[in-house]
């Protein structure tokens, strides 16, 4: 976008708007004075930016998540505000609405919803299944960072260049650039973007994480449950996440290159954006529900005093919703008109969902049934959960048949549902969550009075808002108007609505409050403050840097209960023998190299190469750096965990009987490399599937549209084979020598490696050169990424294989000289083991090219 | 903790109270009060699907209150307390056949209807059916009467007992278009000609709404702007009348004249009125870019003048999805 004035950068005209600037203005001016009148800076970037301890990044995670709950709850109320009173009102004008439930939609899903769920896997996970970090630490910090980051990106189109105003699923083609113009719909792009890739690997490292650093002893089914719902969401996660990934660029090769994947003209197709974002979507709202039904099986637990019920069908139901979610998408477009057969079967597989579901509900129930229950706050929102999932649930399969969605869709019945869902499901949810784990993460408890006030103010309030929002719908109310008149007599359930917005408004300052007013009266607890089950009750509150002094050694679900009855018998443990203990250093890599990618995003957003360029090569650089670095860990020596839990111990006796059940077991732990390597190549694997997603999705679209040549050049015009199959026959041969590299490693034959490495770089390198060339001889014949949606297809699948083989050779190098340095060693087989897969994979992706595109594209 | 019981039977009675409330307004509440025979047959699915559910979810809601009361720790009486008591073969078999059972029968219901209420599907009738074609413009619609060679704008017009084929497309951002009184939904959208079929049993709208009718009656749903309308019509000043393009009033009336459409059931529609930056947008939009000037291009364009627009689209339509451009 050209700015040539000031007033096309900022964001103007609106009393509400020049609010933001003072107030965002004046929060930054308060940081920095406070951060430099305290001396507060190095403590900052020491303890916090760059840590890569996944408690405090479950911390940052949460906070962030908080603000950005304040937020999209402020663009909640405004709506809510406007929509009070009809015709009259001009609260909001009609634009400015438009702005508003999008960024609400897309800030409470993307940015409240994700990120409380990652502070909370942080929080918990690795605590629950005794490990000492995440399988990934840098990682995980990275992925922080790019969700801050991207987060930070989304929200700065409030105040810069404007707010994307298509709602939040930004359906083309309005969200084209032909009809969205601004830059709004840039910065939507590149917020989900950026953050989207932090999500992805947050699901890697965690699949990773619950795979293979379990405590010794704990095998799958001794897992607790909500390491059981984090690994279905995770699972849901890298399989769906490619596909937003893949959307939200073609999305941007349409704005950016002019390409016509989901145009109007050229042959582009809006519903191949419908069909793939739900694709994405809908698995995403299970995404974010699965660890809400983990929270609430542990506390239901705990605060009845009892087992979980039915664990083995719980586990069955998770994993079944996280595969059945992936095959009910078209029940978002029922009146797409796709006919009777498609509409039933999409029906009925979303029927098909409450099954699972109803069953978890039955479990809690009667993991409740001859219980001794007490309603502490976490179990007093597992309560107001119950009823309301029902009723969310019920209006579900209302709506999932089909021909009786045809009078609900798009109205303000929908609308009431998935509120009731994700704020009665996961909101909840997550607000047991953190009820029940603060005491664990912070050392103190909530203020009990505060949160039974914030509790029925949001339960009234969440009842007061959304029943009449049900009426409104079979009143015919739509979503996304601003306005309505008089006479529809929309008024009276309008204002009550509104009246409840307000109440769950007033709810979270309670919470606020409470937070505050329990920070500053401290309650501080020991290690197990609810009577608790799972592991992370048996070690000190917050728990020391490196979580367990001693892996414990697992032996049944519920270990710690069964512990605490072993002791209670008297059954005496030997006194702790501590080891040092191998540890993660920080690391700054991860928040500059996000702060890259904004550079990147923002500069993709205004079209300013000035930035683009600086981004894009700052993001390389650290990446290289980060590969080249490789002092990334530490000791801390057995008398220092000595001291530090004697310290702990003071407070927390009973940590000594988790810790020491398995002073003896030395098979996991500290013991460095080894490990490691496995775990690595592992999330590598992992990787390599999200990746095969990415490139099934190119290979769908391009299925979709090979034939919307626009009257534009076909295949059999374009493609020259002669130079194709040189290029195949390249590629093919580098994978065999990359193969040969991997043998003389094999061998600890370094020469050979890193001749064969050469060898492979420089096929790679001609393969690119010709592929390049051929690319510039279409273009040059007037057949250009615009000129039709084949074309267009055919550009971003062949051109994101070229992108994976440049990234790669640049890869190789670095790994060649990483060899040449430091010779054959555990790290180095791992590095070289990945890329000669990758390779590999690049290559079985290049048939498929080779098959579908250029092979049926010439006949 | 003294008032959990209190706070428990309010948490319990309120959605009840809430539902009385709701109830008492159904009057205004259209889709439960259907005019025409889809729309009918959809209140019956509605019904029915419904009562399926409740079979199952309030028991479930009493006996999740029976529960969390009866083994609440506090209780005076002592009840049975079994720790370790975490499975049972009969009871999970329950709890997986019940809903197994219910959601067989919700979805054997909801198959049966998808193909009676196909929203393509002609509806039987004595009278001979009516087409009327629904262009979705950028904030307007635009109805076409083929066979009485009119058009009009935001403004819809037919007889009672007639069926209706709604022939739709969009030439704009996708749109969504609903007559709650009558039955639902279809997309519009560009490039495809959709088709929903719709009966009017009774006459309709302007008498029993008045004025105001037009936005009562038929709602626009604009999918994906829902900018609004009623203020945007009053900036351009004249919120109340359906706007009908060029002579369109006097040709509705013609037609309605010459009897096709007499005793109609009426539907105006709130009309959206292309802003400045639109019409900018408009015009841009049928200038052909430059990039899109090479000569393969103006072939094709040239090739689609020859049959108007929107009968071109109908025309190749294959099983309701017509791409553009092949
Ligand atoms: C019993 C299980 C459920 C069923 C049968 C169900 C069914 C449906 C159906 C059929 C729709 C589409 C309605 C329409 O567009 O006309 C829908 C929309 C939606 N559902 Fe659910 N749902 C269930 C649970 C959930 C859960 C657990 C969540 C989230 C945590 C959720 C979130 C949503 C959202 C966000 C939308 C609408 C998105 C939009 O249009 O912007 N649903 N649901
Ligand atoms: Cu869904
Ligand atoms: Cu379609």
């Amino acid at each position: 976008m050209k700015i040539t004035k000031l007033s096309d950068f900022f964001v103007t005209g609106d009393p509400l708007i020049y609010g933001a600037d003072v107030a965002i203005g004046l929060t930054m001016v308060a940081i920095v004075v406070a951060l430099t009148a305290f001396k507060r800076w190095g403590w900052l970037w020491r303890e916090w930016l760059t840590t890569v301890d996944h408690k405090r990044i479950g911390i940052m995670y949460v906070i962030a998540s908080l603000l950005m709950l304040f937020r999209g709850g402020v663009d909640a109320l405004l709506m809510r505000t406007q929509l009070a009173l009809p015709d009259s009102m001009e609260f909001l004008k009609p634009d400015h609405y438009n702005d508003i439930f999008t960024t609400h939609g897309v800030i409470m899903i993307l940015f409240m919803a994700m990120p409380l769920m990652f502070g909370l896997f942080n929080l918990t996970v690795p605590l629950q299944i005794g490990a000492r970090d995440v399988a990934f630490p840098l990682l995980n910090s990275l992925s922080f960072w790019l969700f801050f980051m991207g987060a930070m990106l989304f929200n700065v189109s409030f105040v810069i260049g404007g707010s994307p105003e298509a709602g939040w699923l930004a359906y083309p083609p309005l969200s084209e650039k032909m009809f969205s113009p601004g830059v709004g719909q840039d910065f939507y792009i590149w917020g989900i973007q950026i953050s989207g890739i932090g999500s992805l690997m947050t699901g890697i490292n965690f699949i990773v994480t619950i795979l293979k650093m379990r405590a010794p002893g704990m095998k799958l089914m001794k897992m607790p449950m909500f390491t059981w719902s984090v690994l279905s969401s995770c699972v849901t996660i890298i399989l769906a996440f490619p596909i937003l990934t893949v959307t939200l660029a073609l999305l941007f090769i349409d704005r950016y290159f002019g390409a016509h994947f989901f145009t109007l003209d050229m042959g582009g197709n809006p519903m191949m954006y419908i069909n793939l974002i739900w694709m994405w979507g809908h698995p995403e709202v299970y995404i974010v529900v699965l660890p809400a039904f983990g929270i609430f099986s542990e506390i239901v637990a705990t605060f009845s005093k009892k087992r979980l019920f039915g664990y083995g069908s719980m586990v069955f139901a998770l994993m079944s919703i996280s595969i059945f979610s992936f095959f009910t998408w078209a029940h978002h477009f029922f009146t797409m008109g796709s006919g009777a057969n498609v509409n039933a079967f999409f029906a009925v597989t979303t029927m098909i969902i409450a099954i699972p579901t109803g069953v978890k509900i039955f479990n809690w129930l009667f993991t409740m049934y001859k219980g001794k229950i007490t309603f502490e706050l976490p179990m007093l929102w597992t309560m107001a959960f119950i009823p309301c999932f029902i009723v969310g649930g019920m209006t579900g399969v209302m709506l999932s048949v089909a021909p009786a969605d045809f009078q609900f869709h798009n109205s303000y019945f929908l609308i009431a549902h998935f509120h009731q869902v994700l704020i009665g499901g996961v909101v909840f949810g997550y607000f047991a969550g953190l009820y029940y784990w603060w005491p664990k993460v912070f050392g103190f408890k909530l203020n009990d009075k505060l949160g039974k006030w914030a509790f029925w103010l949001w339960n009234i309030g969440f009842y007061v808002c959304f029943m009449p929002q049900y009426v409104l719908g079979l009143m015919g109310m739509t979503r996304r108007v601003s306005s309505y008149s008089w006479d529809t007599g929309w008024w009276s359930w309008n204002f009550v609505s509104t009246i409840g917005g307000f109440l769950m408004g007033i709810g979270f300052l309670f919470q606020v409050w409470q937070i505050l007013h329990s920070i500053k009266f401290m309650e501080r607890v020991k290690g197990d403050p609810w009577g608790g089950r799972t592991l992370e009750w048996s070690i000190p509150s917050p728990a020391p840097f490196y979580n367990f002094a001693i892996t414990p050694k697992v032996e049944g679900r519920d270990d710690w209960w069964r512990r605490k009855e072993l002791a209670a018998k008297g059954v005496q443990d030997p006194p702790p023998k501590y080891e040092p203990i191998h540890m993660p250093k920080n690391s700054g890599t991860p928040i500059v190299m996000s702060l890259f990618w904004f550079i990147l995003g923002f500069g993709f957003v205004f079209d300013w190469l000035w930035l683009i360029v600086p981004g894009a090569i700052g993001i390389a650089a650290t990446m290289l750096y980060h590969s080249f670095n490789y002092d990334t860990d530490y000791y801390v020596t057995a008398e220092e965990v000595r001291k530090t839990e004697a310290k702990a111990g003071e407070g927390c006796l009973m940590a000594h009987v988790a810790a020491n059940q398995s002073s003896h077991d030395h098979d996991h732990g500290h013991d460095g490399h080894h490990d490691l390597e496995a775990l690595r190549t592992m999330g590598f694997w992992i990787f390599i599937i999200t990746d095969c997603i990415i490139f099934g999705t190119l290979f769908a679209t391009y299925a979709v549209l090979m034939n919307s040549t626009a009257g534009g050049p076909t295949g059999a015009d374009l493609f020259e084979m002669p130079g194709v199959i040189a290029e195949t026959f390249i590629l093919l041969t580098s994978s065999f020598t990359s193969g040969l590299a991997v043998l003389s490693m094999n061998r600890g034959d370094k020469k050979g490696l890193i001749g064969w490495l050469i060898v492979t770089a420089l096929l790679g390198a001609s393969f690119i050169t010709l592929e390049v060339t051929e690319f510039l001889k279409m273009i040059d014949e007037g057949a250009k990424i615009s000129t039709s949606a084949f074309l267009s297809a055919f550009y971003t699948l062949v051109g994101t294989h070229g992108l994976h083989v440049s990234i790669g050779l640049i890869w190789m190098v670095a790994l060649m000289l990483q060899v040449a340095k430091r010779g054959i060693t555990p790290v180095t087989k791992r590095k070289i083991g990945n890329i000669s897969l990758y390779w590999h994979f690049l290559d079985v992706v290049w048939i498929f090219v080779f098959t579908i595109v250029y092979m049926m594209g010439v006949r | 903790m003294k008032y959990k019981g209190w706070f428990l039977r309010a948490a319990a009675l309120l959605p009840l109270a809430l539902m009385t409330f709701l109830l008492s307004g159904c009057a205004d509440v259209v889709v439960l009060d259907p005019k025409g025979e889809i729309g009918k047959h959809q209140l019956d699915l509605i019904y029915i699907t419904t009562g399926l559910c409740l079979i199952i979810i309030v028991p479930v809601l009493i006996l999740t209150f029976w529960i969390a009361w009866k083994y609440r720790a506090k209780s005076k009486k002592k009840e049975a307390y079994q720790p370790e008591w975490d499975h049972s073969t009969k009871l999970e078999t329950i709890w997986w056949g019940i809903p197994i059972l219910i959601i067989l029968l919700i979805a054997i219901v909801t198959v049966q209807y998808s193909y009676k209420l196909e929203p393509s599907k002609a509806i039987a009738s004595e009278n001979k059916p009516i087409t009327i074609q629904v262009v979705a413009l950028d904030w307007k619609w635009l109805f076409l009467y083929p066979e009485q060679g009119i058009a009009t704008v935001n403004y819809v017009q037919f007889p009672e007992k007639v069926p209706v084929q709604f022939q739709l497309t969009a030439d704009a951002p996708m749109n969504s278009f609903w007559i709650p009184q009558l039955g639902g939904q279809i997309y519009t959208m560009s490039g495809m000609a959709m088709k929903l079929h719709l009966i009017a049993d009774e006459p309709g709208g302007l008498l029993r709404y008045g004025r105001e009718l037009q936005r009562r009656i038929l709602r626009q749903d604009d999918l994906q702007r829902e900018g609004d309308v009623a203020s945007r019509l009053r900036q351009v000043g004249s919120g109340r009348q359906a706007i009908v393009s060029g002579d369109g009033p006097g040709r509705l009336q013609r037609a309605r004249a010459a009897g096709n459409l007499a005793g109609a059931f009426v539907l105006r529609f709130p009309c959206r009125f292309v802003r400045q930056d639109r019409q900018q947008v408009c015009r841009r939009r049928l200038r052909p870019p430059s990039r899109r000037r090479s000569g393969i291009v103006q072939r094709r364009r040239g090739r689609s003048r020859e049959r108007p627009r929107y009968e071109r689209r109908a025309g190749h339509e294959r099983h309701g999805h017509v791409r553009r451009g092949r």
